[in-house]
């Protein structure tokens, strides 16, 4: 909008429908906000209205007191946030290290086994599979690590997933002149790894870095299935949601869901042009 | 193949500590990949052939899933229903493809507000699906629910407001609307990508030319994005066999088995307390030999259209 053109009359019918369908995303948050600083029996009485007085009771529940409501002390607040930061970040951390060295070696070591790896990989994600999940969950109960953090790790790191493909092609097009001169000055091929070629790959390590971190930060379905003694903040809203309705307590809800969303949305508008830009980049080069 | 020939061949103390090297940083990945992927999907073809006696653990060989399979897809309405909706939730991810490329077509010719439309879009994207499928769910909510509330104040009788998810007919239609709801905002930004990579010349082409908006569209923009729409049209038939979060959270299946799909059909198995988990294996094997070839066969199809557009 830096720019501005002149006025053009056929985009006024795009901009309506655009601004409505932007309103349809956003209001649903505006009734949420709202209802979360009435109280439950003022909001089942007039769902839609603004409340009498704006009490800030359920953040404060939500904030302190969520285990003691809801008579589950896995509930609490501080506990989900921790156990949805741990996983989520050492997921990502664990995984993007694992992609990097797998796609590095791939992309930059000639040696046997390389193509066929290669090809394996690619054949093999090709091949939708719809139904790997009731195997998964054999696996993971006979091996004793459902509800276990190494568990959940070594379910998720996986290397040839995700943005394996983006990260071989990055590292492919690093120039090796850099090693080369690492090299004859005794360089380990550790070293140049480490120093030379992850600091290289920096930008696109830490733009995939970042859509995998929402991605596990958002995840429900695995946690929910291997992790759920240990709830984070995505599967406990489910608990939440359960009580929550079963006592007609929504005010209590909707604080919940703007409180566990407000993070993500601070992250998000810190984030904003690298995420968008990578989601780009991602979907051009497959 | 970027490697110097000479090290490789001379020293081989070098050559041992770069085989070591190798070796390591590809152990971890491959053990991943051979336990969580390879041993997982040949094991679900063996769970499929057989049957575990839930009070001695015994296994037995059979072929009784698959027997069951046919029989319940010949005789019961429900795996026909879970396939019939997972065709329509294919069908309606091709809508989305081409209402997420108009859309990034009105963004591309410069609409005015369209960063802002570009991150709202993309809210459902980066915000928990919990939250945004309980949002919709509140929307249509029979007793605090906006759209009844409002319905009831425009005079229409509480008997006659609709159900929305209680109601069996509009229980998947909903579904179907929420995956449109959140999923523009995604292939908006990768569309958009496209488009903004097209050569500047071609567009300036079409505008001396006095081309229509639509025109320039379907003739020069589908055309040139070929390679990246295909992505997006091969996604519906992963779609089609992968949509289940939605379904799980929206209305579990409800009501009745109206909104089953096969993904909901395997993955809930696994979820519930009878864990079939044999009978989930088989299912989803079954459905992967109907999903395969399609995905071969549609990639055959839009590789066929790409080379008539040159691409």
């Amino acid at each position: 909008m830096k720019a501005r053109r002149k006025f053009d009359k056929s985009m006024i019918l795009p901009f309506i429908i655009c601004t409505v369908y932007a309103l349809t995303l956003v209001y649903p948050f505006v009734y949420l906000l709202i209802g979360s600083f009435n109280t439950p029996l003022n909001f089942i009485s007039d769902p839609l209205g603004i409340p009498k007085e704006f009490q800030l009771q359920n953040f404060k529940d939500v904030l302190f007191r969520l285990d003691e409501i809801t008579y589950d002390e896995n509930l609490s607040l501080a506990k989900m946030f921790l156990n949805s930061i741990t996983l989520s970040v050492g997921l990502t951390l664990i995984s993007m290290a694992l992609q990097s060295m797998g796609a590095y070696v791939l992309a930059k070591y000639d040696f046997r086994g390389n193509k066929a790896i290669y090809l394996t990989i690619i054949i093999a994600s090709m091949i939708p599979t719809v139904g790997s999940l009731p195997a998964t969950m054999r696996l993971m109960t006979s091996a004793h690590l459902t509800n276990t953090y190494i568990g959940m790790l070594c379910l998720q790191s996986g290397a040839f997933g995700g943005c394996f493909l983006y990260l071989h092609a990055y590292f492919k097009s690093i120039s090796w002149s850099y090693a080369e001169v690492a090299m004859i000055d005794g360089a380990s091929d550790f070293s140049v790894f480490t120093r030379i070629m992850v600091p290289l790959a920096g930008k696109a390590i830490k733009t995939y870095g970042i859509i995998c971190f929402l991605g596990f930060w958002n995840d429900y379905w695995l946690p929910s299935l291997f992790y759920n003694e240990h709830p984070t903040l995505a599967v406990g809203l489910t608990y939440i949601q359960t009580y929550a309705t079963s006592q007609a307590n929504y005010p209590l809800l909707f604080a919940a869901m703007i409180t566990i969303i407000v993070p993500v949305l601070i992250l998000f508008a810190c984030f904003q042009k690298q995420l968008l830009g990578s989601v780009a980049e991602g979907g051009l080069k497959e | 193949m970027t490697m110097n020939p000479s090290i490789k061949k001379k020293t081989t103390p070098r050559e041992k500590k770069r085989r070591i090297f190798i070796v390591s940083m590809l152990a971890l990945p491959v053990l991943q990949w051979l336990v969580f992927f390879a041993y997982v999907n040949i094991n679900s073809v063996l769970m499929s052939f057989q049957s575990i006696s839930y009070s001695t653990g015994k296994i037995t060989w059979t072929l009784k899933n698959y027997t069951r399979f046919f029989n319940e897809l010949t005789q019961l309405p429900y795996i026909r229903g879970a396939l019939k909706n997972s065709f329509i939730a294919g069908l309606n991810n091709l809508l989305l493809v081409l209402i997420s490329l108009i859309l990034a077509y009105f963004f591309y010719k410069k609409i005015p507000g369209r960063s802002i439309f570009r991150v709202v879009y993309f809210l459902p994207s980066i915000i928990s699906i919990v939250v945004y499928t309980m949002v919709f769910k509140f929307i249509f909510d029979t007793s605090i629910g906006p759209i009844n509330i409002v319905l009831q104040k425009l005079g229409v009788e509480a008997t006659n407001l609709p159900a929305w998810f209680g109601d069996t007919h509009l229980a998947f239609p909903l579904i179907m609307l929420y995956c449109l709801w959140v999923g523009t905002g995604y292939n908006i930004i990768i569309l958009g990508a496209a488009m903004e990579n097209l050569p500047e010349s071609v567009m300036e082409y079409s505008k001396l030319e006095g081309v229509g908006k639509f025109r320039e569209l379907f003739q020069i923009v589908i055309p040139m994005i070929w390679p990246t729409l295909s992505v997006a049209f091969l996604g519906c038939i992963t779609v089609m066999f992968s949509l289940f979060i939605q379904v799980s959270l929206l209305t579990g299946g409800g009501p009745g088995n109206s909104t089953y799909t096969v993904a909901y059909m395997v993955n809930s198995l696994v979820s519930g307390y009878s864990s079939d988990l044999e009978w989930g294996a088989t299912m989803g094997l079954c459905f992967t030999v109907i999903a395969a070839p399609m995905v071969i066969i549609l990639k055959k199809i839009l590789d066929k259209v790409g080379e008539h557009f040159g691409c």
